[in-house]
């Protein structure tokens, strides 16, 4: 029998599932052979909300949802106020919902726990009150009462929402994610029904451009925006196969074999967040970030400020407390290769475009700035 | 959960396929066939798609699939403690519709029981229907680009997750697909094609004698299904016996890593993209191993799954003869030639040249002539009534979002009627109850006013489809073809603006060829539209009639609005039928036939002149009057104001 849930049940399920889609476990984060920078940018961003997500563009079959889903394994749990359909964070207080603000204010106090971070899946047929929410129609019937029933932004708050093939989702869906990721909040004012709530994610996204184009809007949304490609090492894709194969044989035990390195990694993501509001940027290296996006003619300041906080959690990653040029050098073009696409038909290769700016920035630089980057 | 109950969902016209005419009992079709079992044997597989000919029998196939299937369901491997389940039912091939509106394929609000009880009742769709059996799609290309994207998600996740209309549930839908096509059309979706392991090819040719066999056979089923089926019983007991034997040995036959690396290594020549198909072709030669009844897998599997699963991905030819001299991206393949770290299996870089490059030389020859002869094959198709299927479309689409008012042959929104109704419901209770009406179940009605409903509004995610007809003949060839280059790149950066489709086709010599379906992809366009060569006679006829086949096949599939943009120098010479014997008159002949469907389908049409003004006699301003095109001459290097003259032509229609 399907499993029906109610959407504040699924709310709170999310923040307890762990590790497995459905009745089968997820591959494990670690065993995904290459395609490094994806798996880079992901963690920046496990690290750093505020980076603003992550954007997955590249070949059919090379693991961009693999990636994706095995982030959600990895995440470290969060504290969250015990009950709260949201999973408001109690320490930060100006971000609670309505509900943990009259509570805070009748009791003093709010109750927590450990949860898991939300990672929710944003089906392509989803509709539109489903993902914003919507009145709750069996109490509306019962009861009579109009009372919200939280969507999708409500379950993802404090946690990532995933698009698989994000160049197929609606428009009207687009927009409806666009304004909940840019204010942070979730307005809804349907059926009667009117109210704010909080709706903090990441948004990642994964597609095949050949399927179609993203619109520019939504592109530039995302903070980072990896491209991904088949890899053509044989002997990588022999150990790509291979490892599949026990995994599919076996899961449980495949999972017990990378248990670990899961756990060194999650770890070292848990100290990374601790780390990341004591890293420092040096003015000159904000200089040169500048300088990059003058010379790229980069619209806006979204690009400078995903570099510069890309670098900094890459440097709270390997427990640096400064950021030098090598974080900067190794982020850029992730930052920037979305933001430069002023001509959709250009198949110059942008990345390329922005290694080369950078070669003639960095000699520019001090010496004890210019340390590249260790491992 | 109890099949029963799944299958006689009312309302539905999907209802399960019996199968009935045995599958040892199916001539000829040797992939199919073996691609089908090796999915019966590992599920993992995910499923088959067939590009079939026309003939009769590979719908068959897939339906006789279903007798074959294991007694505990498809996923038996996966969930041994489930024992749960009907026998009969759990055969089952579940059939997709390509009309299936979202709500059907996805689930949704279950109208009749919500109002009956007051509470949300979900109905189950189709995909979750389908769970632990068989999907089988016919004309699977033909299916609705939303409805393709949901069945791969669905491939993708084994789940469906149903996020619409209030609900929000999770579905089982651990299914493998079946899909059909014809050969001669569209492929199925890119989305598909990628997640199954097989895209298997019918042969063109079936031998005459297969051919009679199957027609005697078909008619023996028909008089008598029973005996029929009893004949074949033998076979069929055997074949399931096999095929238990092969899902017990599955687990434990071995490849060997070199082995792993021969599939890599031939993945990586031949082009294939992404590293899913590596994954698949080998769990494809274990399945073969098994079948044959192998603890370990050996050559013959390894060629099987080239065949089967590799091959239909290549992207790169490789020459059927000395792979070296013409490959187009030699370079990197032979690095791995001269790669000493397989040194260690020492005799193995002299057998690999062997049999399996001989399979994919073999499979390469087959499969050419087959797509050298679609373009003769389109052109003679006989329309069909273009009205008729835009009517259809127009209740398809995503449903968007409720309105309150009613368009015709509006669709009743029920989440949205129902939550309009809902706070009404105690005062209209109390009304009832004051009014002493004594229907049963009072309490427990839900009071819908006229006022309450609220219907669907349906949208279409498609803009305008562009078909580029580019005339790429020797005439072309001078400068015309660098001028008509830079307007289509124009009109290209113009359709990604407004997210437009692009279809791109080129015609020269004595055919036309389809370079690139419709897509949102202009990079794609881009790309060919560059690469574009020019040379040969100029077969105009039958570069439309693909533009006309191309925008039927868009309609079926929910695009609206179409436009033919034919660029050429309006000099046609080769017929359809090719060189003739008096082609000026029936070029012309034909050119006024195409004309008069264009406007019939009310496909709208544009023709660029892409000749030099002084030397023109008028020929494209004539042919514009023969189709009923607008017209428009491009002049020397200002390809601007041809795509502005181009986009001001296109009425864009208001959002909606």
């Amino acid at each position: 029998m399907p499993r029906q849930i109610k959407p504040k049940d699924a709310a709170r399920a999310d923040r307890v599932k762990r590790s497995r889609v459905g009745d089968r476990l997820t591959y494990p984060f670690t065993a995904i052979v290459g395609q490094e920078e994806m798996k880079l940018a992901l963690l920046l961003s496990a690290i750093d909300p505020n980076i603003g997500g992550v954007i997955i563009m590249g070949h059919r079959g090379t693991g961009k949802s693999t990636g994706v889903r095995a982030l959600a394994d990895l995440l470290p749990r969060m504290r969250t106020v015990k009950g709260c359909v949201y999973g408001c964070d109690p320490e930060r207080p100006n971000e609670l919902c309505h509900d943990c603000v009259d509570k805070l204010s009748v009791s003093g106090q709010l109750p927590n726990e450990h949860s898991f971070v939300p990672v929710v899946d944003l089906p392509l047929g989803a509709t539109e009150d489903r993902v914003c929410g919507t009145l709750d129609i069996e109490r509306a019937l019962v009861e009579g009462v109009k009372a919200f029933e939280p969507g999708l932004l409500a379950r993802a708050n404090r946690g990532f929402l995933y698009i698989d093939e994000v160049n197929l989702l609606d428009d009207h869906l687009v927009d409806a994610l666009l304004d909940a990721a840019a204010s942070g909040r979730n307005v809804v004012e349907r059926e009667g029904i009117s109210v704010t709530h909080p709706s903090r994610f990441v948004l990642v996204g994964s597609g095949n451009p050949e399927e179609g184009e993203l619109r520019p809007q939504l592109l530039d949304r995302f903070g980072l925006y990896t491209q991904i490609t088949t890899i053509t090492d044989i002997e990588e894709r022999v150990e790509i196969v291979q490892r599949r194969e026990r995994f599919d044989s076996d899961p449980e035990a495949f999972h017990s074999e990378q248990a670990a390195e899961q756990n060194t990694l999650r770890r070292r993501i848990t100290r990374a967040r601790k780390l990341l509001t004591h890293v420092e940027t040096d003015p000159e290296l904000l200089r040169l970030i500048a300088e990059l996006c003058v010379s790229l003619k980069v619209d806006g300041h979204r690009g400078e400020l995903t570099i510069a906080r890309s670098a900094r959690a890459l440097a709270a990653f390997e427990g640096r407390a400064k950021a030098n040029s090598g974080d900067i050098e190794r982020v850029a073009v992730m930052s920037l290769r979305h933001r430069l696409r002023r001509d959709p038909l250009e198949t110059v290769d942008t990345g390329a475009r922005i290694q080369e700016v950078l070669v003639e920035l960095i000699p520019m630089l001090s010496a004890t700035t210019r340390l590249r980057a260790v491992n | 959960m109890t099949p029963n109950e799944s299958t006689t969902d009312p309302g539905t016209n999907s209802g399960s396929v019996r199968a009935g005419y045995p599958f040892s009992a199916v001539v000829g079709q040797h992939a199919a066939k073996r691609a089908l079992l090796l999915l019966v044997i590992d599920p993992e597989l995910r499923g088959v798609l067939i590009a079939s000919p026309g003939c009769w029998s590979e719908g068959a196939l897939a339906r006789a699939l279903g007798s074959l299937l294991p007694t505990q369901g498809m996923g038996s491997v996966r969930y041994p403690s489930d024992h749960s389940h009907d026998l009969e039912t759990d055969r089952d091939v579940v059939e997709l519709p390509l009309n299936i509106s979202e709500d059907r394929l996805l689930g949704g609000l279950d109208l009749e029981r919500t109002i009956a009880t007051g509470k949300r009742e979900l109905s189950t769709g189709l995909l979750a229907r389908a769970h632990r059996r068989l999907l089988f799609v016919n004309d699977v290309s033909l299916l609705d680009a939303n409805v393709a994207a949901h069945v791969a998600e669905a491939l993708d996740s084994r789940q469906v997750l149903v996020e619409r209309e209030g609900m929000s549930a999770i579905h089982d839908a651990d299914f493998s697909l079946v899909g059909v096509f014809k050969a001669d059309g569209d492929e199925p979706s890119s989305l598909l094609r990628d997640r199954v392991a097989f895209c298997v090819d019918s042969p063109v040719d079936c031998p005459v004698e297969d051919k009679a066999e199957t027609i005697d056979r078909v008619l023996r089923f028909e008089r008598n299904p029973v005996e029929f089926a009893e004949e074949f019983a033998l076979q069929t007991g055997e074949l399931k016996t096999e095929l238990e034997e092969a899902r017990a040995r599955l687990q434990r036959v071995r490849a060997s890593k070199n082995q792993v690396r021969q599939i890599s290594r031939i993945a990586l020549e031949l082009g294939v993209e992404g590293n899913r198909a590596d994954i698949f072709a080998l769990k494809a030669a274990r399945a073969n191993a098994a079948l044959a009844g192998r603890n370990a897998v050996n050559e013959q599997d390894l060629a099987v799954a080239v065949q089967l699963v590799l091959v239909p991905r290549a992207t790169v030819f490789p020459s059927p003869r000395g792979r070296a001299e013409e490959h187009s991206e030699s370079s990197q393949p032979e690095s791995f030639e001269d790669d000493s770290r397989s040194g260690d299996h020492q005799s193995d870089e002299k057998s690999l040249p062997g049999p399996i490059e001989d399979i994919v030389a073999q499979v390469m020859d087959a499969r050419l002539p087959n797509e050298l002869l679609l373009p003769l094959q389109r052109t003679t198709r006989r329309p069909s009534n273009g009205k008729r299927l835009k009517k259809r479309t127009s209740k398809r689409g995503r449903y968007v979002r409720s309105l309150m008012h009613r368009n015709a042959d509006a669709r009743v929104a029920i989440d949205a009627t129902l939550r309009a109704a809902a706070p009404y419901q105690r005062s209209r209770r109390a009304q009832g109850e004051a009014a002493k009406d004594g229907v049963e179940y009072r309490s427990h009605r839900v009071k819908i006013e006229p006022g309450d409903l609220r219907f669907k509004e349906f949208k279409h995610r498609s803009g305008i489809l562009f078909i580029l007809a580019v005339d790429a003949s020797g005439s072309m060839a001078l400068n015309r073809m660098a001028q008509a280059k830079g307007a289509l790149t124009r009109l290209l950066h113009q359709a990604y603006l407004h997210r437009d489709m692009v279809a791109l086709i080129s015609f020269r010599g004595e055919r036309s060829d389809i370079l690139l379906a419709p897509t949102r992809s202009v990079e794609l366009a881009k790309r060919l539209i560059d690469a574009l060569p020019a040379g040969g006679g100029t077969p105009l006829s039958a570069g439309l009639a693909q533009a006309i086949d191309l925008t039927r096949l868009a309609r079926l599939r929910g695009v609206l609005q179409a436009m033919v943009v034919l660029f050429t120098d309006g000099r046609a010479n080769v017929g359809l039928g090719g060189h003739g014997k008096d082609p000026g008159s029936t070029i012309a002949e034909e050119l006024k036939r195409l004309g008069a469907l264009l406007r019939s389908e009310e496909i709208s049409s544009v023709v660029v002149d892409t000749k030099s003004r002084f030397v023109s006699s008028g020929e494209s301003e004539a042919l514009a009057g023969m189709l009923g095109a607008r017209y428009f001459y491009l002049p020397r290097s200002d390809s601007d104001a041809v795509y502005s003259a181009i986009s001001s032509a296109v009425r864009r229609p208001s959002e909606n």
